[in-house]
């Protein structure tokens, strides 16, 4: 049983369609990096997740418990910071955290343990109206921390820190689930903060989440590729045309031969090679290249709304195709 | 068992809430400053020498204007705990992601608004026998003649208190309801406008902000009348607010 699962969720508000029959399960004791730009839907996806909105249609489970139908039972292993976190300005840091604690009933330590993992420790007896933004957010984070949760959702966690503080907040997500055992569900428009972060991924444009699973699973579903640079192109083009392998020009006079994925991509560089160096053309530059989370992105959202010139075409099942970031041509 | 252990954990939490705000000191200030305009009434001789009637036009300062003007301010500010700037705008979203029922909350809310009107009843009683008795101290020529009023006081801001029930609910969901300041005090002090502009119009008995003054009329069925209404009425507004609110979409 995942402690994370929506299953069609759908939200419409007025004429727009927020969320579109989203449906996604989080694996246990993973990071679930839930990435879209601003306007995705993302946080509609969490709100409703979290019960905060009603879904039009479609269930929200956590723990395996439905969100609208048993919400304590649902909320009581939750934690949760959905934007910017809210706080009561007027009150200490520990006053915060002490409402949350007596709603939760967990023990008062906690307030002690939490405030030590987000590091605010000693300014627990300061009125939040004092605070930073970076430490409003970690006093969030810690409050969601509260009576150690074994799951998390986490909206935007690191928006408004400064870079040492969004390195922290990486760093302390990413060691949620060894450390706490917890399940980590963290929304970003940032991919780089993603890839850094979660082991799987949910890929939201426009409402539709249009990929889910783990980030390895989303890696091998595109084709890796291998550059080659050769002392003359024209030749190398046509060596590498023969094994009838997708060739682009990838700046340069370089070439980038797509890989099949039935074989190492390492042998058949190594064979590329060779071929090559049969053939008298000499290779100064030989490099596998796997595209990156943020490569990964723009071709699911790109190849959602169109095909754009310059895409390499699909070889198997319809998947939606890579779209390097530097500028490709087509050349075979 | 726990909806009642839910219930005080959420009052108890309402109590936190309550630390440095401005709603203690508004407690504090309004029954105050009946008492300090009672002091120079009798200092300067301009009222009665009775106790009893001393204590009842104090009271009908309370309930004319200071009580629905002060229910105003304190609503509006309970309100805004949660959903005012200093908050983020947003505390609302996160109780919602905590396994408390809503409902839960918002009744609490609706205890430490009528809570917060009984402390203020009592502060009046200590205010207005404090009054009597530094005015009398200070002007001795002037001094107020009888037992102290406290029983007479009790009775009168109790009823006071109970006809408030209605103005209370109306106030504290309307500053529930809206996530702004504005709208709570609009209605607070449109109501209270009305309640000085038309004390004794015949319909009086029905408009919420009148009820506490017609706890001085001296009609026993029309006092009932406005007892009843205020508490039913109360009970009905604050429970059809709580059920609304509890299904509404938060954030």
């Amino acid at each position: 049983m995942e402690p994370i699962r929506a299953e069609g969720l759908t939200r419409r508000f007025k004429d727009q369609l927020a969320v579109d029959g989203v449906t996604l399960a989080v694996p246990e004791r993973s990071v679930y990096g839930f990435l879209g730009p601003n306007g995705a839907g993302k946080t509609t996806t969490i709100r409703m997740l979290l019960g905060l909105i009603r879904p039009d249609r479609g269930l929200a489970l956590l723990g395996g418990h439905d969100v609208r139908r048993e919400r304590a039972a649902a909320l009581r292993r939750v934690g949760a910071v959905v934007e910017t976190p809210a706080l009561y300005g007027h009150l200490t840091a520990r006053e915060n955290l002490e409402i949350t604690r007596r709603l939760l009933r967990c023990d008062r330590h906690e307030i002690d343990r939490v405030l030590g993992v987000v590091d605010l420790a000693e300014v627990g007896m300061k009125k939040v109206k004092q605070f930073s933004l970076g430490m409003r957010q970690r006093l969030g984070l810690a409050r969601a921390m509260l009576g150690s949760p074994s799951v998390l959702i986490l909206d935007e966690p690191t928006n408004g820190l400064d870079p040492a503080g969004i390195r922290e907040m990486r760093a302390l997500i990413r060691d949620l689930p060894e450390r706490a055992g917890a399940t980590v569900l963290v929304s970003s428009h940032m991919l780089s903060e993603v890839e850094q972060i979660a082991t799987h991924v949910g890929v939201m444009d426009k409402g539709r989440l249009l990929f889910s699973g783990a980030i390895a699973d989303l890696l091998q579903r595109h084709t890796p590729r291998v550059i080659v640079g050769a002392s003359n192109p024209e030749a190398a083009m046509a060596v590498l045309g023969e094994t009838g392998l997708k060739i682009n020009l990838a700046g340069e006079g370089r070439l980038a031969v797509a890989l099949p994925k039935d074989r190492a991509p390492t042998d058949t560089a190594a064979d590329l090679n060779q071929r090559l160096l049969d053939r008298g053309v000499a290779v100064h530059h030989l490099a596998l290249e796997s595209p990156s989370l943020e490569d990964l992105f723009f071709a699911l959202t790109i190849a959602k709304d169109k095909p754009e010139p310059g895409t390499t075409s699909g070889t198997d099942g319809g998947e939606p195709q890579l779209r390097y970031a530097d500028t490709d041509e087509e050349a075979a | 068992m726990d909806r009642v252990r839910e219930l005080t954990d959420a009052v108890a939490v309402e109590l936190i809430k309550l630390r440095r705000s401005l709603i203690l000191l508004l407690m504090v200030v309004a029954p105050g400053m009946i008492g300090v305009l009672a002091t120079m009434f009798v200092f300067t001789g301009n009222t009665t020498t009775e106790w009893p009637t001393f204590a009842m036009s104090n009271a009908a300062i309370w309930a004319f204007f200071m009580l629905p003007m002060t229910l105003t301010a304190i609503t509006a500010l309970l309100g805004q705990i949660e959903s005012g700037a200093g908050s983020g705008g947003g505390m609302w979203t996160h109780l919602g992601t905590l396994p408390v029922r809503r409902s839960t909350t918002l009744i609490a809310k609706h205890l430490i608004a009528l809570a917060c009107l009984v402390i203020m009843s009592a502060l009046l009683i200590v205010a207005v026998v404090a009054a009597g008795s530094i005015g009398s101290l200070l002007a001795p020529q002037n001094a107020l003649q009888g037992e102290l009023p406290f029983a007479l006081l009790a009775r009168v801001l109790g009823l006071m208190f109970l006809a408030s029930w209605l103005m209370t609910a109306i106030q504290t969901g309307v500053a529930l309801w809206s996530k702004n300041f504005v709208t709570p005090l609009v209605v607070g002090i449109g109501g209270t406008f009305v309640c000085v502009a038309a004390t004794t119009a015949k319909s009086g008995k029905f408009f919420p902000w009148l009820l506490p003054v017609n706890v001085l009329t001296p009609d026993e069925t029309r006092l009932w009348w406005v007892i009843g209404l205020s508490v039913v009425g109360g009970l009905a507004v604050a429970t059809a607010v709580i059920s609304l609110l509890s299904r509404r979409d938060v954030g």
